[in-house]
């Protein structure tokens, strides 16, 4: 019973949801929306470029500048808070920079150096703050999706928008940056400039993206989506679209399922945002591990099917040697190699029938015959390669063919045929057929 | 700016007296030296796994274990119904290690790098958290704030019995935990440091790095979560971080590089503790800050050698 109203407020939340005849609910859909677009685009470019936490950081790192443009006015000033963020992004970025090159610490401790002592310095500005204002603040840790104001929207849209335009222009700029930037020194292109640009444009995205989000979440949406659209496609437009498509998913869906089940927004966008990555590493065409299993397990099947048709052929030709020409009328029992089980399984694929004769008797269908010629005949031929033109002795080039005539396509059979002149038997003396 | 706070009476105008005096007169002097302890006790054990996580090239592993223990908390409370520390240090060290796995099979798996990998696996077992602990947060006692922050200056008033007397929980805890790490690290400090320094080194002389590595990440997680009430997820990673860098500026070899950060984390806890007593900060970020500082400094005095 209670599970039942619980369904039914669900289904009346969804209701409300889909209809997006709340206010906020369409803002906190628009925001979503803007949020995983921008993220998601920009976060292509980090994860191309091995720097997935750099987002990590910079959303740390930002926070001194926040509570340092707070602290300008004593004001929730959006504007200036922006500047110190961006100031305290490129601050963060240049210091980052400059560890690396000057001393022998590696990226990964000098982008914790950066990530920890900022947000430390932010922390404790954030302590020195009057006490009742610290609340503006504490959302930029949190986030609050469900609260996104007008104001936000505009910062947001106005955020995508840069992003937007700024990879349209400086896409080839970006391309090479991402991944030869020695070449594009070479070529002139002002690289350390786009290098900038690229960190002023995620410091943007993290700062605007922050009150939604919060802090740890905002670096998900930049890494998590461009993963996933990571293990789809090698192409870098097609990346960053992917990764756009992606985030703009999660942040629906998201929303969606806090709404449904008044759960907190920001956690909940990650959530989908992982799932989604969950499906491309599992389905994705190429890489994907559930794929892979699926490929594999086919593979084994067809495997097994070949090596039963050829064990029958073979069986079969050892019974009826070489004055059957009309193979399909021979007819054939079940044995100790291809038990009745593999028979059926052979039958359901349409490649052996029973016989007319009855009596358990079973025979290939025409398909069934072609198919287990076709086999033996990759088989022989390539045993009869190895003991030709590679010089194995004839008892050693079975089990490697046992393992090429799965592999070798018609064409290759043809051209291999060819070469050897077009043999009809087999070292072991064995017809091919 | 400064200025500008200054003039507002934000900050408290520099009074050297004041501020090398005030943490030790009177009744603050107790409490002072319980924080201290505890900060350099836990400065030791994130310093002694950091040398080697930076040795490895892992330093944001330290960051992604410490976002990610928080479902394992909040499960191991849920599970056992307990508020026991050690329980939730073995659900967090579940959760850490869990992560380092799914971060490695991720990158198995596919064609993802490692930073990708870390990124997608710690946010996702952070926002995890978050959302258990909303759900089970008339159950667990587990302050968000506290989780992120931590509280250095409120651990301590938490005490128990001890044969020396009464001590903070603590502090017997971290105590527990650093004697363990220091006994771990002289039982495998030759294997830590081939697997750390030469990776083909400790094939070819079959060390199970395998098995070394996940203890390695076993540790840290265990020292991620009994340091993380005190000084929260963030700056738990800077303890990590910080101290051995710094100590990577100034020397090369092992033994010189554990003694020296040793020596940096007393330092900045010191600076740190004196810097909260003035300013009125929050202990374990004025600590970071404070260690930051000192970073700041030796990477100045290193690069200005450079010219001489």
């Amino acid at each position: 019973m209670e599970f039942l109203l619980i369904c039914a407020t669900w289904i009346e939340n969804a209701g409300r949801f889909l209809t997006l005849e709340d206010e906020f609910v369409r803002a906190s859909v628009l925001g979503a929306v803007l949020l995983g677009l921008n993220c998601g685009a920009l976060g292509s470019f980090l994860v191309v470029r091995r720097m997935s936490l750099v987002g990590d950081t910079l959303s740390h790192a930002v926070l001194p500048g926040i509570v340092g443009g707070y602290l300008w006015n004593q004001t929730k000033d959006p504007v200036a808070m922006l500047i110190g963020a961006i100031i305290a992004g490129v601050i963060g970025t240049m210091l980052m920079n400059a560890i690396t090159s000057t001393t022998k610490i590696k990226s990964d401790a000098a982008q914790g150096i950066i990530l920890t002592v900022f947000f430390a310095i932010g922390v404790c500005l954030i302590s020195l703050l009057p006490p009742g204002n610290k609340g503006g603040v504490d959302r930029f840790l949190f986030g609050q999706l469900a609260a996104v104001s007008a104001q936000d929207i505009s910062w947001l849209s106005k955020a995508t928008a840069i992003t937007g335009l700024s990879c349209l222009l400086g896409y080839r700029g970006l391309l090479v940056l991402s991944f030869d930037p020695v070449f594009g020194r070479l070529c002139g292109l002002p690289m350390r400039f786009l290098h900038y640009g690229l960190m002023l444009l995620t410091t943007l995205a993290i700062v605007v993206a922050m009150e939604s989000v919060g802090v740890v979440l905002v670096s998900a949406m930049l890494v998590i989506p461009a993963s996933a659209a990571s293990l789809l496609t090698q192409r870098l437009h097609w990346l960053i679209l992917m990764a756009g498509a992606f985030g703009v998913t999660a942040g629906l869906l998201g929303t969606f399922l806090s709404f449904v089940g008044d759960q907190p927004t920001g956690p909940m966008v990650v959530i989908a945002a992982s799932g989604i990555f969950a499906l491309a590493f599992g389905f994705s065409p190429r890489t994907g591990l559930v794929t892979g299993w699926w490929s594999a397990y086919k593979w084994n099947r067809q495997v097994e099917m070949e090596n039963d048709l050829k064990s029958i052929y073979r069986h079969w030709e050892d019974q009826h040697g070489e004055e059957s020409s009309d193979a399909q009328a021979h007819a054939f029992s079940p044995n100790e190699f291809v038990p009745l089980k593999k028979l059926r399984s052979l039958q359901s694929q349409g490649l052996v029938e029973v016989s007319e004769l009855g009596g358990d008797r079973w025979k290939f269908t025409t398909r069934g015959l072609a198919a287990a010629q076709r086999v033996v005949r990759h088989h022989r031929l390539w045993e009869l390669y190895l003991s030709r033109r590679a010089s194995y002795p004839a008892d050693h080039v079975h089990d490697d063919a046992e393992k090429i005539e799965h592999l070798m396509d018609d064409d290759q059979a043809r051209r291999l045929a060819e070469q050897l002149g077009n043999p009809t038997c087999d070292p072991h003396g064995r017809p091919i057929p | 700016m400064s200025a500008m706070i200054l003039a507002e009476g934000l900050i408290p105008p520099f009074h050297l007296q004041r501020f090398l005096r005030d943490p030790w007169v009177n009744g603050a002097w107790e409490n002072t030296m319980w924080i201290l302890l505890l900060s350099v006790l836990i400065g030791l054990c994130c310093g002694l796994v950091g040398n080697f996580l930076l040795l490895r090239r892992m330093a944001l592993t330290g960051d992604a274990i410490s976002h990610s223990v928080l479902p394992g908390l909040v499960l191991g409370y849920v599970i056992f119904d307990s508020l026991d520390p050690w329980v939730m240090i073995g659900g967090a060290a579940v959760a850490g290690v869990g992560a380092v796995m799914l971060i490695e099979l991720l990158h198995q798996k596919s064609r993802l790098k490692t930073d990708a990998a870390t990124g997608v696996a710690f946010t996702t077992f952070f926002a995890l958290g978050v959302l258990l602990i909303r759900r089970f947060a008339n159950q667990v006692h587990l302050d968000v704030d506290c989780v992120l922050f931590g509280r250095l200056e409120f651990t301590v008033f938490d005490t128990m019995d001890t044969p020396f007397g009464p001590m903070p929980v603590s502090v017997v805890k971290l105590l527990w935990i650093t004697l363990g790490c220091l006994l771990l690290l002289a039982l495998f400090y030759k294997e830590l440091l081939i697997t750390s320094f030469d990776a083909g080194l400790a094939k070819a002389l079959g060390l199970p790095s395998r098995v070394i590595h996940l203890g390695l990440m076993t540790v840290t997680s265990v020292i991620v979560v009994a340091s993380l009430e005190s000084v929260g997820a963030v700056l738990v990673v800077g303890m990590i971080i910080v101290p051995p860098a710094t100590a990577r500026l100034m020397a090369e070899r092992l033994p010189r590089l554990l003694i020296l950060t040793a020596v940096l984390v007393v330092i900045g806890s010191l600076l740190g503790t004196h810097l909260a007593t003035w300013l009125n900060t929050p202990l374990a970020a004025s600590i970071m800050a404070a260690s930051g500082a000192v970073f700041f400094l030796v990477w100045m005095i290193t690069w200005l050698k450079k010219f001489r």
